[in-house]
């Protein structure tokens, strides 16, 4: 049981599946393309470039987010109280928070297979799109693949992924009692104060485990 | 063994009425489950991560893998009996073949060539029995040293220790014993970086691993908790985040002219 949980907590890694060009017009290409180019940077790693290659997988995989309306989500009800201000320090203090986690649990489970199925279930108006996979990582005991879902919507630029779901566990609103219990205590401003004290503590790009 | 661990369930059933100040509503049990969470950190930092790391040192990648199988084999017996009480014939029929093939072709179970061979591990426990019947959602439970669980996995777990129908394959009761450690080093081991995963990502590690943990849980029982931001969430997020909308781009085909 703890394994699973543990794959579903590591599958963070399944945020690299999720990027692509901006302008890919389905969002099972924007997926599996992006997938591929991350595993394909991910090999370039010969140990002493670590850094630099983490640094392009980040710039590739971050603008395939919409990082605001993830937190919008893992929020929840509480972000229609938050001021525009509060919500842009929301969003970026919760991106880097998602982009660290994603980047040092993405170092230790490079090894794994992705295999993007190929039918998007999409909303009756189209608008949303759910793209299924399956990632196996290597060693796991049983050779179970963890199921790694992206739900995307259509923006203006693209195709935009704003929750990611493991084993039907959200990464994003895994978060919704932790922010709603902090807000509840210290307000808006003391889940800020909270996120950016936890983001201050570690060093920005984090060592591989 | 038995009675130690049934004892200790009881009692930790028994607490149910003292709890208080609960966050979640399918955490009643929070302030004693947080007690018990950090136990289970201080003993899990003190002797089992230890205990995993230098497990992992001393011995190749392969012999790992035999030692999970071996104990994945036990649990397909065990599986398989629950697989029976579920009325699933198929999938009990499924882990016997299982069994019956790991324990031979497999060498008793060092190496697991049903799965390759096309036979799916499902692992079912007596917790997924007591799902299958009725039990679907369960308050959250963190039992001490095994971490988290429900209270009907909890019970499930107690019946699987009890009613083990592998522990009579070992030939004594220490070497039984021996074997519930070494299985628990190995399930450590592959877990190590878990900790330190959630030390990242949490800003507060109990409720991330119990908010985990039960999504997790309910999928596997066939209750999947839809906070997926789904038409079928009670929250809207387009009514949070309104979806940008610009009929300029809508309206033209991308480099169809930039092409040229």
């Amino acid at each position: 049981m703890m394994k699973r949980l543990f794959i579903a907590l590591a599958a963070f890694v399944g945020f690299s599946l999720a990027a692509a060009h901006a302008e890919s017009s389905n969002p099972v290409d924007l997926v599996s393309d992006t997938s591929r180019q991350v595993l394909d940077l991910l090999k370039k790693d010969d140990g002493k470039n670590s850094r630099q290659v983490r640094a392009q997988v980040e710039a590739l995989v971050v603008p395939k987010f919409d990082f605001k309306r993830m937190t919008a989500l893992a929020v929840g009800r509480g972000w229609r109280d938050a001021t525009p201000d509060q919500q842009a320090e929301l969003s970026s203090q919760f991106q880097s928070l998602l982009t660290r986690t994603y980047a040092s649990t993405m170092w230790r489970f490079k090894q794994a297979q992705i295999d993007v199925k190929p039918n998007a279930t999409l909303t009756p108006d189209g608008r949303e799109a759910t793209v299924r996979s399956e990632v196996l990582l290597p060693n796991s005991a049983d050779k179970k693949p963890v199921s790694v879902d992206y739900i995307l919507y259509r923006t203006p630029q693209g195709w935009r992924v704003y929750n990611v779901i493991v084993e039907g566990a959200s990464l994003v609103t895994v978060y919704r009692n932790q922010f709603n219990e902090e807000i509840r205590k210290n307000g808006i401003d003391g889940l800020i104060k909270v996120l950016r004290t936890k983001n201050d503590s570690v060093p920005p790009v984090a060592r591989a485990g | 063994m038995k009675l130690a661990s049934t004892v200790l369930l009881a009692a930790v059933l028994a607490t149910t009425g003292c709890a208080s100040a609960p966050t979640s509503p399918q955490d009643p049990l929070e302030p004693m489950n947080r007690a018990v969470y950090r136990f289970n950190d201080v003993a899990d930092r003190a002797v089992m991560k230890p205990l995993a790391q230098g497990y992992r040192t001393v011995t190749p990648q392969p012999a790992r893998t035999a030692v999970s199988n071996f104990f994945g084999n036990l649990r397909d017996v065990q599986s398989a009996l629950n697989h029976v009480l579920q009325a699933e014939p198929e999938r009990a029929l499924n882990d016997v073949m299982r069994v019956a093939i790991n324990s031979t072709f497999g060498l008793f179970g060092l190496i697991d060539i049903a799965t390759p061979a096309g036979l799916k591990s499902y692992k079912a426990g007596f917790g997924d029995t007591l799902a299958r019947w009725g039990w679907k959602s369960s308050s959250y439970l963190v039992l001490p040293l095994l971490g988290p669980s429900t209270v009907r996995d909890g019970l499930g777990t107690a019946v699987n220790i009890a009613a083990d129908p592998t522990g009579e394959a070992w030939p004594t009761h220490t070497s039984r014993s021996v074997g519930i450690g070494v299985n628990a080093v190995s399930v450590r081991e592959r877990l190590l970086g878990m900790e330190k995963t959630v030390e990242e990502a949490a800003l507060d590690p109990y409720s991330y691993t119990r908010d985990a943990y039960l999504a997790l849980r309910a999928q596997q029982v066939g209750t999947p908790q839809l906070n997926d931001g789904s038409p079928t969430d009670d929250l809207d997020i387009d009514e949070l985040v309104p979806v940008p909308t610009d009929p300029a781009t809508q309206a033209v085909p991308v480099d169809a002219s930039a092409a040229q």
